[in-house]
């Protein structure tokens, strides 16, 4: 692990989603980022890992999930990508009911989500200057 | 990764369910327990997350839920839960107060 990068790999397993968020919250908060901003990215990041966790490996023997995140540009931006290798299946559209995706569009920059053979990536990116 | 949630009932025959902790995919099950109990027992329900430090989609999914029920949710003013409350549009069928501290 570097200063400006943090990769994070575990079993894509409920109670391991939690294990993720201190680890990236600590890495935030040694990197100083802002409080606020952190909190956003965790709360995004970990919507990611529960979407992997609930649909890439349901009908699977289970898998490995990963997070990178690296810090960017200047005025310095968090890029994030969350990947799994399973076989991902679209949240039904609930009308914004508890929608994963829903909320980690509102609290980052931009984000964008991509499937293929060898599973899902997804990739966000968080700018405290302004959202 | 600690979660406790309590239930109070008050002297009016409702409840109030407090949430003290994270709620996520991992423990989302004990919210709904809790919510169910509370819908089977009590005249309403009252949604205390004041010490909830942690309430993703899972857990507003399970809110969801049990919306029929639930006469008003406590969160922090201005923090994470309210904005995660408001963008999954539960606001708009249970009334969510903000309280300061």
């Amino acid at each position: 692990m570097t200063d400006d990068h943090l990769h994070v790999a575990v079993d894509a397993e409920p109670q391991l989603v939690s294990l993720v968020r201190y680890t990236v919250s600590t890495w935030l908060s040694a990197v100083r980022w802002p409080a606020a901003a952190a909190e956003e990215l965790v709360f995004a990041i970990s919507e990611a890992l529960s979407n992997c966790v609930e649909h890439a490996y349901r009908d699977l023997a289970g898998g490995r999930m990963t997070v990178d995140i690296r810090a960017v540009g200047r005025p310095r931006a968090m890029h994030v990508v969350v990947t799994d290798f399973g076989r991902w299946r679209p949240e039904r559209p609930t009308s914004g009911r508890g929608n994963g995706l829903a909320l980690i569009s509102a609290m980052m920059a931009w984000s964008r989500v991509e499937t293929d053979e060898a599973g899902t990536r997804v990739t966000m990116c968080s700018n405290p200057a302004g959202d | 990764m600690s979660l406790s949630i309590s239930t109070v009932p008050a002297g009016d025959g409702t409840a109030t369910v407090v949430v003290d902790g994270e709620v996520d995919l991992a423990t989302v099950g004990q919210l709904r327990a809790a919510l169910g109990s509370a819908a089977r027992t009590a005249s309403g329900t009252v949604l205390d997350l004041t010490a909830a430090s942690y309430f993703d989609s899972a857990a507003v999914k399970a809110v969801f839920e049990h919306a029929d029920v639930l006469r008003e949710i406590v969160v922090p003013a201005g923090g994470i839960v309210a904005r995660v409350l408001a963008i999954s549009g539960l606001d708009k069928h249970v009334a969510v107060r903000q309280t300061d501290g």
